[in-house]
């Protein structure tokens, strides 16, 4: 059966926009791009990750407009990243060379480096803080400078004799790599495939696999990665090492492909990464038996959605395995079903008018329930 | 020897945007003299890139998401200049384009006059970085383990 179109309701659909305009402008207090920006950094980092695009200004402006709403937002932002060229690829960032603003790991104590925690609400306490409701402009201001000041006499290298903080850091599963209990390392340059250029096809690559993930619905990439943990996947994962930071982004010359000294730095982004450890069956030993090894699963996500990246981690180690008897480790299941846009997109095209499929259902339903006699009395009065 | 692009670009991009509309200034002053026109190959525009990475666990390259940027072309005598920087600011990608143009021409005495200029530009960048990880490292974590009373 085809689909067939219906007119109408262009009049309805032209008030339905103006009320929804209405609404949002009785509501609005005139916030600026800056202000949704410096208010809700982490709604603007969510939705540049589902988005695939960081663009802080514009995702602020895609949640202004979607009145909070971060799937919508989601929706704009990939709208409009369609409408641009895209003529350049980075050269590869190397997440060793991150400025990390935190660094943690939970599989060691005493990590090169340290434990650094950065600005994190893992340890606070969860109460509501009335006193932001009374919080004016002079308030903030002066907060920062109460703060500012803190940090500037706490910061260790004020005293300008000590050896300054490293910005970048060593690796914590370097440690296990050096050991040999996490396979090494062989870099590979094959290059990756675009999941925004090719549809999803299985088994997919596994840039695509990252990629999607990367990209994925914030909540559902958490939800899988949290029932993969709880029985639906492998065991309990240990996050080796969780960092966030700065990466810079970096274009060849055109003349000069590869010469990193002499590519064009276009600025940093913020970027979340998680290396997850699990327990894995490795080769057999010389004596026959089994040899348990460890191997690591691989998060990354812009900015700072730091379930997210784990869950992720996660969710690349389960798919590493595929036993297809879980869901989670089914690519199909949870690469299709991770994307925003393809999951708001799908269930909200139910509320679009589905008359004439109704109505066969109906027609069907009706059949199963119309006694023989009356039908055969339907019968006769249409002959 | 006088600073690489990547350094370069870095001090312009990252540091006071004063510095690269100074390199402006001097070379549109001088078109005057007609020896440093400088022509706009490609207007400023919004362009998208592809930010690639190097995952760590299996050492193999994937695409991270996209990024918007804004690129110009610019030809100052017979040099081209490109200017890249992300996010949406067209002055800025002019201004870095015509510093490119004239930074990269090995022949001008732009690069070794700007020399100087671009790496105190890059050690107040490296300064704020170093203050910046100063600040995030109060939240080093000290451990010390307990003592077990006899």
């Amino acid at each position: 059966m085809g689909y067939v179109a219906v007119r109408g309701g262009g009049k309805a659909i032209e008030e339905s926009l103006r009320l929804l305009e209405c609404e949002r402008v009785q509501g609005s207090a005139a916030w600026s791009v800056d202000d949704v920006a410096g208010t809700f950094p982490e709604l603007v980092d969510q939705v540049m990750g589902e988005a695939s695009l960081y663009a802080p200004q514009l995702a602020a402006l895609a949640l202004k407009q979607a009145q909070g709403s971060p799937d919508e937002a989601v929706f704009l932002l990939r709208a409009f990243r369609s409408t641009l060229e895209r003529p350049y690829v980075s050269r590869p960032v190397d997440t060793a060379e991150m400025r990390p603003d935190r660094r943690i790991s939970a599989a060691f104590k005493d990590v090169l480096g340290g434990q650094i925690l950065g600005a994190t609400r893992d340890y606070s306490h969860r109460l509501l803080a009335f006193e932001l409701a009374e919080e004016d402009e002079a308030a903030l201001s002066c907060k920062r400078e109460e703060l500012d000041a803190h940090f500037a006499a706490a910061s260790p290298v004020s005293a300008p004799a000590s050896a300054p903080a490293p910005t970048t850091l060593p690796r914590v599963l370097d440690y296990l790599r050096k050991e040999g209990l996490v396979d090494p390392v062989v870099p590979s340059d094959a290059e990756p495939m675009d999941a925004t250029m090719c549809p999803l096809s299985f088994p997919a690559p596994r840039s695509v696999r990252l990629q999607t993930l990367s990209r994925g619905m914030t909540q559902a990439v958490e939800a899988l990665g949290y029932a993969a943990i709880r029985g639906f996947g492998p065991a309990h994962p240990t996050v080796g090492e969780l960092r966030r930071g700065l990466v810079a982004v970096a274009v060849d010359h055109p003349c000069a492909q590869g010469d990193p000294e002499d590519a064009y730095y276009l600025g940093s982004v913020p970027v979340t990464e998680v290396e997850s450890v699990f327990m894995a069956e490795g080769e057999i030993a010389s004596d026959g038996k089994d040899r348990l090894s460890l191997a690591v699963g691989y998060g990354l996500v812009f900015g700072r959605a730091e379930t997210k990246a784990i869950a992720m981690s996660v969710l690349d180690r389960c798919l590493d395995i595929g036993d297809a008897r879980y869901p989670t480790q089914d690519e199909e299941f949870v690469l299709y079903h991770v994307d925003g846009v393809e999951a708001t997109g799908f269930i909200s095209h139910l509320k679009l008018p589905h008359y004439v499929t109704f109505q066969s259902k109906l027609s069907s339903v009706r059949t199963t329930r119309t006694s023989p006699d009356a039908k055969e009395a339907e019968d006769a009065a249409a002959l | 020897m006088t600073l690489r692009r990547y350094e370069r670009t870095r001090a312009l991009v990252e540091g006071d945007p004063a510095l690269a509309r100074a390199i402006v200034h001097e070379v549109e002053g001088r078109r005057d003299e007609g020896a440093r026109e400088v022509t706009v190959v490609d207007e400023p525009r919004e362009e998208l890139v592809m930010v690639q990475v190097r995952e760590t666990a299996q050492g193999t390259l994937f695409y991270l998401g996209e990024a918007l940027m804004t690129s110009c072309r610019v030809r100052v005598g017979g040099h081209v200049g490109r200017g890249m920087i992300l996010g949406s600011d067209s002055r800025r990608a002019y201004e870095l384009a015509v510093a490119d143009a004239v930074l990269s021409a090995e022949d001008g005495p732009w690069a070794a006059a700007w020399d100087q200029a671009l790496r105190e530009e890059l050690a107040r960048i490296d300064a704020r970085e170093a203050a910046a990880a100063a600040r995030v490292a109060c939240t080093k974590v000290d451990f010390s383990t307990m003592r077990v009373e006899a």
